[in-house]
């Protein structure tokens, strides 16, 4: 009788960086899920689908750093987590409500005192905004990569862009800046 | 070229600080209240991505840039063979026929349950000698508990347990006479070994805090000892050993191999094709594809296997399936509710009944029954 047995050879030469990612980060990608869609289950769907879409983007991945891949990795859980609660409540326009614990971050004031101000008003921004100003502006994606992870157009993009910095401009105006 | 403004400027220069802030504070609260413990269904489904990437990956270093997109459906010839069908990242199969008493002894490895199934058939009115194995040995301070010979099944089962409450469990099956039966062990062992043992050779499992297990088969014979993970593996050996199977059997087993590699490749080559179209076409917002993969499953249903060309599409459109509404998964046909999950057991039941009528095997439907039947259900529920 012949049989094949399929096994996984595990050793630190045949590790893919695919897969060094799904251990430094899928923990993280799950809690987050999880406080988007409140079980289990569906935040395992979510963190899966997010490495789906990942492994379709190696290439833009392997350009980023550590940390840098892992704002990738928790935007795509964060977003597969919302459209799968859309799925579910099939209700598109239902607004999610969790907490968004990133906002609570401190930030050592620099000298720079635009600078501080401009964090502190991205840090107010809604989240959609701030999640394309992140992919931009801290891992450096183009506008098609970036539509590519939210899976939005182009042109989605660039107006998520524009409309960002004008609010951004607005709440850094009321603090006497003018840029 | 885009035109950067100051504020460009600015946050280019102070967002990576921001996400790194934001970044630790995550890391602080998962600190704090950490993730459970992924289920075992999860870790499944990441390991099979785990390991298309790193195909994926070996296939980029090799080179190997050709482009199968355009080789489908050639409608090649299938051979009538019996063979071994290694469905990387899904099933492994074993097939193997006796040419003495037929007994059909199919092995796979169920993805989703997590367990190694064995199926066995005989056909009807083959009759054979009964057998019965005892095992001679029994590690010290186990004392009988259970001893049951099942003429209707042919099958015996015996028990021993220990002052401490831990038992032994030895089962010996025998398929003669038309008798059917599956048998299904868990797959998610920590450890395991093959080793020879009085011509047999045990296939042995080990998980940890739960069981020591050993298994094996002969002619129409299959043995199975479990024991607690605390027994040392050289009294698992020992009661091995004790464990004589009869002389040469009436029963003999040949596995035919005639076209069996060009077939495997071809179904390989499927299935990648379709496992491609499918991300690509996820990635693009693209239905056409599936709504026309769940139309050829619904108007050929149940008749896959007419031609070489419905074959080779139902195999094609059964992976695409798969694999556009992976995410969909659900443990069980059953437990599919919504037309996502639905579409998702449409695509993998009839990739399934396609690819095994490709290679000819379960000509009497044995497993491929049971699929028709749970594709039955989600069409009807369809309608």
């Amino acid at each position: 009788m012949l049989t094949v047995y399929l096994s996984l050879i595990d050793t630190e030469e045949q590790r893919t960086r695919f897969e060094e990612l799904y251990r430094e980060n899928s923990s993280m990608m799950l809690s987050l899920a999880f406080r988007i869609l409140g079980d289990h289950y569906g935040a395992e769907d979510a963190v899966h689908d997010a490495f789906v879409r990942a492994a379709g983007s190696m290439d833009t991945i392997n350009r980023l750093n550590g940390w840098q891949a892992r704002r990738y990795l928790l935007t795509a859980a964060k977003h597969a987590a919302i459209d799968l609660y859309r799925k579910r409540s099939k209700q598109a326009s239902l607004e999610l409500s969790y907490e968004d614990l990133e906002i609570r971050a401190e930030i050592e004031p620099g000298e720079d005192e635009k600078g501080n101000a401009v964090l502190e008003a991205v840090k107010g921004l809604p989240e959609h905004y701030r999640d394309v100003f992140l992919l931009k502006y801290s891992l450096g994606l183009t506008n098609e990569e970036i539509g590519g992870l939210l899976k939005l157009t182009v042109s989605g993009v660039k107006q998520r862009i524009s409309r960002g910095k004008e609010l951004l401009r607005k709440k850094l105006v009321d603090e006497g800046i003018f840029l | 070229m885009e035109v950067q403004d100051q504020l460009d400027q600015l946050l280019y220069q102070c967002l990576p600080d921001l996400d790194r802030a934001m970044q630790r504070q995550l890391e602080k609260e998962e600190k704090e209240r950490p993730a459970p413990e992924p289920s075992r269904r999860f870790q499944r489904r990441m390991n099979r991505l785990i390991c298309r990437e790193r195909r994926s990956e070996k296939e980029k270093q090799r080179g190997d840039a050709a482009n199968q997109r355009n080789r489908r459906f050639s409608g090649k010839r299938v051979l009538a063979a019996a063979l071994i069908l290694a469905a990387v990242m899904a099933l492994t199969f074993t097939v193997a026929a006796s040419i003495f008493r037929k007994i059909r002894v199919t092995q796979y490895r169920d993805e989703v349950q997590g367990a190694d199934v064995y199926r066995f058939s005989s056909e009807r009115g083959q009759g054979g000698e009964l057998v019965v194995v005892y095992p001679a040995y029994v590690p010290e301070g186990y004392t009988e508990t259970e001893k049951e010979y099942r003429e209707k099944w042919h099958y015996l089962t015996m028990m021993w347990e220990n002052a401490a409450g831990e038992s032994i469990s030895y089962r010996m099956y025998q398929f003669i006479g038309g008798s059917s039966f599956s048998i299904m062990m868990d797959a998610e062992y920590t450890s395991s070994e093959t080793v020879e043992i009085n011509g047999l050779e045990w296939f042995c499992t080990f998980k940890e805090g739960q069981y020591r297990m050993a298994r094996a088969q002969t002619g129409d014979l299959f043995f199975l000892i479990s024991t607690p993970d605390t027994l040392p593996k050289e009294e698992l050996l020992r009661i091995l050993e004790g464990i004589e199977p009869p002389g040469e059997q009436a029963v003999g087993q040949i596995f035919q191999k005639e076209g069996t590699e060009e077939l495997h490749q071809r179904v390989k080559e499927i299935k990648s094709d379709a496992k491609e179209q499918a991300e690509a076409d996820l990635a693009a917002q693209n239905t056409a594809a599936a709504e026309e993969g769940i139309a050829f499953i619904r108007e050929n249903f149940p008749d896959y296997c007419g031609q070489e060309e419905i074959l080779e599409k139902g195999i094609w459109y059964g992976c695409y399936l798969e694999a556009y509404y992976q995410a969909f998964q659900t443990p069980a046909p059953e437990d599919a509710v919504l037309s996502e999950e639905k579409n998702y057991w449409m695509g993998r039941l009839a990739g399934e009944i396609a690819q095994f009528a490709y290679v000819k095997m379960d000509e009497d439907q044995t497993l491929t029954g049971e699929w028709l039947a749970s594709l039955e259900m989600l069409l009807g529920n369809e309608e």
